[in-house]
């Protein structure tokens, strides 16, 4: 039957094992959050400078390359400010900002979409940019990014999320499932359907067809099957 | 492509990707444009909350008159759940809506009694905020922040609200809050701070009173947490389970507490009457509080960590069944079998008409003996009321009829 999974299978879907574990805490991040929550201007900025970039990054990654990605970064870091008090401590820091981020995220995907867009309006790429920033990375890596962002965003949103938060931020599913308000079984489920359809949508895109061929020759080269 | 190849591929993009997606373009933003704005966006939330807090402490410059004597009486108040005056909020659309800077609303109020807030009479729907300072006086008044806390604040009792978005947070000057909270899935839905130590809970039945620095809390479902009152996050503390009582003193929490576990020993729960449906019954019992001792008697002096001459020992209910008569006992089971009813039809998109009457046989100092409904209840209400009405003593022997009559409008919006 389409569509139905065995749990056995759904529990084990992993996908990579995160390479990069989700971001350590900055030293005295307590003590920091506890000024900030006092109205603590050093201590909020010391947080921000700590994390503006990781906050960037995910907006940047659940958005793509768009010409309000500092508007949105600038809320996500109002939100945060507004809401520290509320933070309790009995998550992560780090998994707090990830869920206001995400929020955020998707408050501004929902205004968007209410709004009217203007055909000749095109999305910045800052990559792109002539504000000095050399491409010091090949063509062809920035060719395959740009192909794996037009795969992600054909993801359905909540895929997308949880696949992005696990496969590229290297959250634990137990903390996407805060994050997103959902079972753990519920995020894995959507981490294996996500692959599953990456996996497929990867033949069908030119800029990569020919670079997954260069992988599995690399791969080869690297001994494994 | 095979399904083993696609799947390679992906984790080697997936790879690839973890060190550069979206990595430069974040390096590359206009920091500048983003700190400009964030910051001036930032100063301008500051300068809101300063003058909220500025309206605040104007409004704290109300001076106090109830001595603590007088708040020691108070708090020996018979218990007169369900005694309301005024018109019930049902459906009154008076009562001000929770929202994140809303502390909620006075619900009801005591047969006799007077709420202040900030030192002027409020009536009932009055809306509780930020820095409010609440007086109870002569009488029980109710609040309620619709679905996730009610509170009884009783007669001569003291309250000031520091804290509303999330979690409410009232720093209790002096007398008995009593509340039932409903449970969040995370975090503090509520906490009674004593000075410096705080009693936070998840959701729960708990009753906290102060004389001086002594305070006493009484649980009666769930858990708290207690502990110094932190500046951020949860109360780190003591975790105590239902049920218990327990004493300290608010200058030294940790160093001062008795629990005792000692269901005699445990003041029963009020029936926290909102005049709307209540979020969960709870365990609901009817009695009499015995006298707390005046504060400045010898007992207040003692410290708690000598148990023997244990301050306002709530002694009626070792012995519940041996409560102080209640002349309004028939007002109160009547409130309590609307609670309940309330509760089991809260999330059901009806109106539930209940009518129905209690008789109850009674001893001759007025327990009750037995009771039943005519027409029945449902087994689950009859559960639910059974402990109150087998607390219960009327002023009499003999039997009495209860009639309970009221509608539970839907909970749909």
């Amino acid at each position: 039957m389409p569509g139905v999974l065995p749990l056995a299978t759904i529990v084990s879907v992993q996908g990579l094992a995160p390479a990069r574990p989700v971001k350590p805490r900055l030293p005295g991040e307590d003590k920091l959050i506890a000024r900030a929550v006092t109205g603590d201007a050093d201590a909020f900025r010391r947080l921000y400078d700590g994390h503006r970039v990781d906050v960037a990054r995910l907006v940047y990654r659940m958005l793509g390359a768009r010409s309000d990605l500092e508007d949105v970064v600038q809320e996500v870091f109002v939100q945060v400010y507004k809401s520290l008090k509320d933070f309790r401590g009995q998550s992560k820091f780090s998994t707090w900002l990830h869920r206001v981020t995400v929020n955020v995220v998707l408050m501004h995907r929902r205004a968007a979409r209410s709004r009217p867009m203007f055909a000749d309006e095109p999305p910045a790429d800052p990559a792109l940019r002539s504000d000095g920033i050399a491409p010091d990375e090949d063509a062809e890596r920035r060719e395959r990014m740009r192909a794996f962002e037009r795969l992600l965003s054909k993801l359905a949103e909540k895929k997308r999320i949880v696949f992005i938060l696990h496969e590229l931020e290297g959250v634990p599913p137990s903390e996407i499932a805060k994050i997103v308000g959902a079972p753990v079984l519920t995020v894995r489920t959507r981490l294996f359907y996500a692959r599953r359809e990456l996996e497929a949508m990867l033949a069908e895109e030119p800029a990569l067809a020919g670079i997954q061929l260069g992988f599995s020759k690399a791969s080869s080269v690297g001994g494994e099957p | 492509m095979s399904k083993q190849t696609g799947s390679k591929a992906l984790d080697d993009l997936v790879r690839e990707s973890r060190q550069h997606l979206g990595t430069r373009e974040a390096g590359a933003l206009d920091w500048d444009r983003v700190e400009r704005g964030l910051f001036a966006r930032i100063q301008s939330e500051q300068t809101r909350e300063r003058r909220e807090m500025i309206a605040a402490r104007s409004r704290h410059r109300v001076a106090w008159g109830a001595g603590a004597a007088a708040l020691a009486v108070a708090a020996a108040v018979a218990l007169v759940v369900g005694k309301t005056r005024g018109p019930s909020l049902n459906g009154g659309g008076e009562r001000a809506t929770a929202n994140d800077d809303a502390a909620g609303a006075v619900a009801s109020i005591g047969q006799d009694a007077t709420a202040m807030v900030n030192g002027k009479s409020a009536a009932i729907g009055a809306p509780l905020r930020l820095g409010d300072e609440v007086d109870a006086r002569g009488g029980r008044v109710t609040f309620d922040r619709p679905g996730k806390v009610s509170w009884i604040l009783e007669s001569g009792s003291r309250t000031t609200v520091t804290h509303v978005q999330g979690a409410l947070v009232l720093a209790l000057q002096a007398g008995t809050v009593e509340a039932q909270v409903v449970p969040v899935a995370s975090g503090e839905a509520f906490a009674v701070d004593v000075d410096g130590a705080r009693i936070a809970v998840h959701g729960t039945h708990l009753r906290v009173a102060r004389a001086m620095d002594h305070v006493t809390v009484d649980l009666t479902e769930g858990v708290i947490s207690l502990g110094e009152a932190p500046r951020v996050g949860s109360t780190i503390g003591t975790l105590i389970t239902a049920p218990a009582h327990a004493e300290f003193t608010s200058a030294d929490p940790k160093g001062s507490l008795i629990v005792t576990h000692d269901p005699g020993a445990i003041r029963p729960a009020l029936a926290i009457d909102t005049g709307v449906a209540a979020s969960r019954p709870a365990l609901i019992a009817l009695g009499a509080a015995a006298p707390h001792p005046k504060p400045d008697s010898p007992a207040e002096a003692r410290s708690p960590l000598v148990p023997a001459p244990r301050p306002a020992p709530p002694t009626p209910v070792a012995a519940p069944q041996m409560a102080a008569a209640d002349p309004n006992a028939a007002d109160a089971l009547s409130s309590v079998v609307r609670t309940c009813f309330a509760d089991r039809t809260s999330t059901q998109d009806v109106t539930v008409e209940v009518k129905t009457k209690l008789h109850v046989e009674l001893d001759a100092d007025g327990n009750v003996r037995s009771a039943r409904f005519e027409p029945p209840v449902p087994p689950d209400v009859n559960a639910c009321a059974a402990p109150a009405i087998y607390h219960a003593r009327f002023t009499h022997g003999g039997s009495a009829d209860v009639n309970v009559a009221f509608k539970v409008p839907s909970s749909a919006p």
